[in-house]
């Protein structure tokens, strides 16, 4: 109950922060120039812009709004709530997470003429975004400003991109597939051009076995970095 | 005096600041990395597509210079919303300098920076030929881009998480700077009303002299307003 409240309060800020009408002019212009690039080209540029923008949206904005409630004071006051920490940061990747959704979908519905399978892409979206958010939780315990969470972001993001190169065959590529952003981009190609239900099961389950594990890890740095500021609980 | 003084003292915090240091040289690893992928990656998408980049140098050209100045700007624009947080905005507005002498100072760094980087760039990639005069032009048209978006994104975000918003919304503008690509005249027509179209523009054509003074205007035009909406946005604050 805590974190739906506390989920409703996050996405009606994102609301009022604008985050929703960047996205609506962003998914405009996407629209545009997928229309204009021949189909084929249109086919491999829609699975890769909808994880390139939406499934990455949390680790874009994370480090603003936690900086933000940091400088607000909210940060100190959540230990003396109801709220707990793992339900504040449940809340915050729920809600990124749902805009990430909202326009993943929306990109794909509108610019992709063939069939998609919309379950796969949604699950495909969430297991990235997830990661991405908590990894974006984990950089900003580190920044005392945007600018410096800007640069702490850059080893994250290699963490997070670079192993999405493995989607070119080579040998041991399955090796990166321990990491959530593979999994994630794996199930949205899966989601436009069909893949395995035994890929599909190993890919879910891993992402979900990660991301949780992710979870318990950023839950403790954030508590022990930002709430209590480093000091012993 | 008092905003040499001060610029001097912005140039050394600069300097001091490991941060803000490693934020000036991005552009050229960019560069660096735009090269690359030049030398390297043209040539295997010729032999696997057929597709030349070479036919579009002029757009990878005017691309990897828009990257400085819409970077410089956010970071500076960054720097100074920060500070208002801090606020140190507040404090500078009732010293000598005042928030004007303050804003100036800030953004004369991203300014010179991106003159600066706009030469650099264009010897680095050496792609595309650009007789000097027009590419001086382009340098400095480039600086009063990175004064847009710098005095546009700290005048339009009252905190870091609208700041972050607006930032990605400035995504667009690089795209409608290379819109003439899409070859539909209505978004050609749209990206026009936006200063950094026609430094793709002048790139591509570059002995053009209608370009270059409608160029002008239009950098001048937007500057105009962007000095007024944050003077106006300032009064209003007051």
């Amino acid at each position: 109950m805590r974190t739906i409240k506390a989920l409703k309060a996050d996405v009606l800020f994102q609301l009022k922060q604008g985050f929703y009408i960047v996205y609506i002019v962003l998914i405009l212009i996407y629209m545009l120039i997928i229309s204009q690039l021949p189909s084929d080209a249109s086919k491999i540029a829609i699975p890769l812009i909808i994880f390139g923008d939406p499934s990455i949206v949390g680790f874009f904005f994370i480090g603003g709004i936690v900086m933000l409630e940091k400088i607000q004071g909210v940060l100190q006051y959540i230990v003396v709530t109801p709220l707990r920490i793992r339900e504040y940061l449940l809340s915050k990747i729920i809600s990124l997470s749902i805009l990430g959704e909202i326009a993943g979908i929306i990109i794909g519905a509108t610019t992709y003429r063939e069939s998609i399978n919309w379950l796969l892409l949604m699950v495909g979206i969430l297991i990235s975004s997830v990661f991405f958010t908590l990894l974006g939780f984990l950089t900003v315990t580190r920044s005392d400003s945007v600018n410096e969470y800007f640069i702490d972001m850059i080893p994250y993001m290699f963490i997070g991109i670079l192993p999405c190169f493995s989607l070119i065959d080579f040998p041991y590529n399955w090796l990166f597939n321990i990491f959530p952003s593979v999994l994630g981009l794996r199930l949205i190609f899966g989601a436009f051009y069909g893949i395995s239900a035994a890929n599909v099961s190993f890919f879910i389950i891993s992402g979900i076995i990660t991301n949780i594990l992710l979870f318990n890890y950023t839950e403790n740095v954030f508590e022990n970095r930002i709430v209590y500021g480093g000091e012993s609980k | 005096m008092i905003s040499t003084t001060s610029l001097k003292a912005d140039f050394k915090m600069m300097i001091r600041e490991p941060l803000l240091i490693l934020f000036m040289f991005i552009p050229i690893f960019i560069f660096v990395v735009f090269k690359l992928l030049i030398v390297f990656f043209v040539p295997v998408l010729y032999n696997m597509t057929g597709f030349n980049l070479e036919n579009y140098y002029g757009y990878v050209l005017s691309a990897s210079l828009l990257f400085t100045p819409n970077m410089l700007g956010a970071v500076v624009a960054f720097l100074m919303i920060d500070e208002r947080d801090a606020k140190i905005y507040e404090l500078m507005s009732v010293t000598p300098l005042g928030s004007v002498g303050y804003i100036c100072n800030r953004l004369v760094i991203p300014f010179i920076l991106s003159i600066i980087y706009t030469f650099i760039g264009y010897y680095i990639l050496n792609i595309f030929y650009i007789p000097t005069f027009t590419l001086a032009l382009i340098s400095i048209l480039l600086g009063i881009d990175s004064i847009i978006i710098g005095l546009l994104l700290f005048t339009v975000a009252d905190d870091k998480v609208k700041g972050l918003t607006y930032a990605k919304g400035f995504g667009v503008f690089t795209i409608l700077a290379l819109i003439d690509l899409l070859k539909l005249p209505w978004a050609s027509f749209l990206g026009a009303l936006l200063p950094f179209y026609w430094v793709t523009r002048l790139v591509n054509d570059s002995s053009n002299i209608i370009l270059v003074l409608k160029s002008v205007v239009i950098h001048g035009l937007w500057l105009f307003i962007i000095i007024n909406f944050c003077r106006k946005s300032n009064t209003n604050s007051k």
